[in-house]
């Protein structure tokens, strides 16, 4: 996990030459605060310009909305560590908005990232919400995800392969361009098309910076070959994110919840099938054992059987409507 | 549902009854199922869907007030052939009347104080039932909505239905007589009601005048 963020948070000081706001006394304990009140009123009624001040700072309603993105965030099962990095990127993002506001010097912010993980590990999930979260933070003007792999940017003609990376940089505009496999764009070699795009995009990054992000993604040890291959475009992504594999407990978590959105519950015996088939999985140690997407085919799969097993019968209740037996995953 | 929502914050004193009545209003304004956002002191996030009826009784089991922050966003009828109103209702930790002992205390204080800096519309409530005048405190939150507010605040007595809140809303009307002060039980729908018609009443004003800044009639400042 590699982040290069200066480090932000409520209890660091302020600047030098900048008072302490009455709030910031109540928290040391020096006010009370009807005091600190009374000193946000006169500040108020004397500073004429702090409601346009406050007008550019991050409004009240945007900053709730920015902290209801993150608790969806925080409902996904596991990921602490990618979590940990949005809270990051999130600070920052504000506290530069905010040293913006009261004429600060502030850092660039460039928020291309890049994304390293097996397929269903959430990259994909974690991208929307980051767009969602820049667009209330006014960082995008649309925050949405536009995802795309090798075969949307890569030409097959000279020309053709920077005509549609472009086309493709024109409809991300506004919001995160998420470039699936991103290594396969080095597969061919330096003859390679493929290299044209990278081209293309390594202008795009600096061209339009305030107007886009670009997410790469990928299995982990190709995404490192590819970025070790290319340094320039190692040290133009600042956010790099690692996307571990779940573990057996998270997968369960995760197959509950999938459960309990679409109206299904595991029997007992059901619930130690599924345990032992995805332990089976993880020990096979597959690029897929350890994903969300394996679990959401294993429920949809024991949902349709679940559905043959039932057809036959006269009479169900509510009960067995629900119940997933273990004889639904393929189990005797 | 309206794409952008106006937010109103709740304040009053650790124990005035703030999330009770929120979530009463709420439900009076005809927004049966909610979800909650609710923000722990150490930072924490979660958020889950609840039924107004479900969060007025835990509410009520929470006895002298909840920590950390709440919101929800509720929907209010804007009267016919209008749009109903999108309003986010904020509840934050109630402003004690001293300096918290404590520090996540002292934090909370300060996070509701910064709240209350950047309100745009302001419910404060008053417990009726406490057999004091109202505090220091309450008359600093009246002060500011009174210059800073006008026409974008509501000042509410509490727990109206407990036998000594009358002498309380008595004192409340002695301390601020220009003051349209609104009696109100989150027990009785009725008078929940009211204080959701006067909050619509703002709403309407504000959003008719020019850029949201016209007066309206006085409701809540003096």
């Amino acid at each position: 996990m590699l982040v290069q963020f200066p480090r932000t948070g409520p209890g660091r000081s302020r600047p030098p030459g900048t008072a302490l706001r009455p709030e910031d006394l109540v928290r040391r304990g020096v006010l009370r605060p009807s005091e600190a009140l009374e000193r946000i009123s006169a500040e108020r009624s004397k500073r004429a310009s702090e409601p346009a001040a406050l007008s550019r700072a991050e409004p009240l309603d945007q900053a709730l909305r920015v902290r209801q993105i993150l608790a969806e965030l925080d409902e996904l099962i596991g990921l602490e560590k990618v979590k940990d990095v949005v809270r990051e990127v999130r600070a920052f993002v504000a506290i530069q908005q905010r040293r913006r506001v009261v004429g600060l010097k502030t850092e660039p912010l460039v928020l291309h990232m890049v994304f390293r993980g097996n397929p269903g590990t959430g990259k994909t999930t974690v991208a929307r919400i980051l767009g969602r979260t820049f667009r209330e933070m006014g960082v995008l003007s649309q925050g949405h995800l536009l995802e795309v792999e090798r075969a949307d940017l890569v030409g097959e003609y000279i020309g053709h392969t920077a005509q549609k990376t472009r086309e493709q940089l024109r409809k991300a505009e506004g919001g995160i361009l998420f470039i699936d496999e991103a290594y396969a764009l080095a597969r061919g070699g330096e003859k390679d098309f493929g290299k044209e795009a990278i081209d293309t995009l390594v202008k795009a990054m600096e061209d339009m910076k305030d107007r886009l992000v670009l997410i790469l993604a990928g299995y982990q040890h190709e995404m490192a070959r590819f970025l070790d291959a290319n340094p320039g475009l190692r040290s133009r992504f600042p956010i790099h994110i690692d996307f571990p594999d779940f573990t057996l407990d998270e997968l369960m978590q995760i197959a509950g919840a999938m459960l309990s959105q679409r109206e299904y519950r595991l029997s007992a015996e059901a619930g130690q099938g599924l345990r032992r088939l995805l332990a089976l999985k993880l020990s096979e140690g597959t690029r897929n054992a350890g994903n969300a997407r394996l679990v959401r085919n294993l429920i949809e799969a024991a949902i349709r059987r679940q559905a043959v097993r039932l057809l036959d019968q006269p009479e169900l209740d509510r009960e067995q409507l629900m119940t997933i037996e273990s004889e639904d995953f393929g189990e005797r | 549902m309206s794409p952008c929502p106006v937010e109103c914050l709740v304040l009053g004193l650790p124990g005035a009854g703030k999330t009770l009545f929120a979530v009463s209003l709420a439900g009076v304004l005809g927004n049966a199922s909610l979800r909650i956002y609710r923000e722990e002191p150490d930072g924490r996030i979660s958020s889950r869907p609840i039924s107004a009826a479900q969060a007025g009784a835990e509410a009520l089991g929470n006895g002298r007030g909840s920590h950390g922050l709440q919101w929800m966003t509720i929907s209010v009828p804007m009267g016919l052939g209008r749009a109903r109103q999108d309003v986010l209702l904020i509840d934050p930790a109630g402003l004690p009347p001293g300096v918290p002992e404590d520090q996540p205390g002292r934090a909370e204080a300060a996070r509701t104080l910064s709240l209350l800096r950047r309100a745009r519309f302001l419910v404060h409530l008053v417990d009726a039932s406490s057999g004091e005048s109202p505090s220091e405190l309450d008359r600093a939150v009246v002060h500011f909505a009174s210059a800073h507010l006008p026409g974008r605040f509501l000042l509410l007595a509490s727990k109206m239905d407990l036998p000594q809140s009358r002498g309380g809303l008595r004192r409340i009307r002695k301390t601020w007589p220009e003051t349209r002060v609104i009696p109100v039980s989150s027990f009785r729908r009725k008078s929940v009601v009211f204080a959701g018609r006067e909050l619509r009443r703002c709403l309407q004003a504000c959003a008719e005048g020019p850029a949201g800044r016209r007066r309206p009639p006085e409701t809540g400042s003096g």
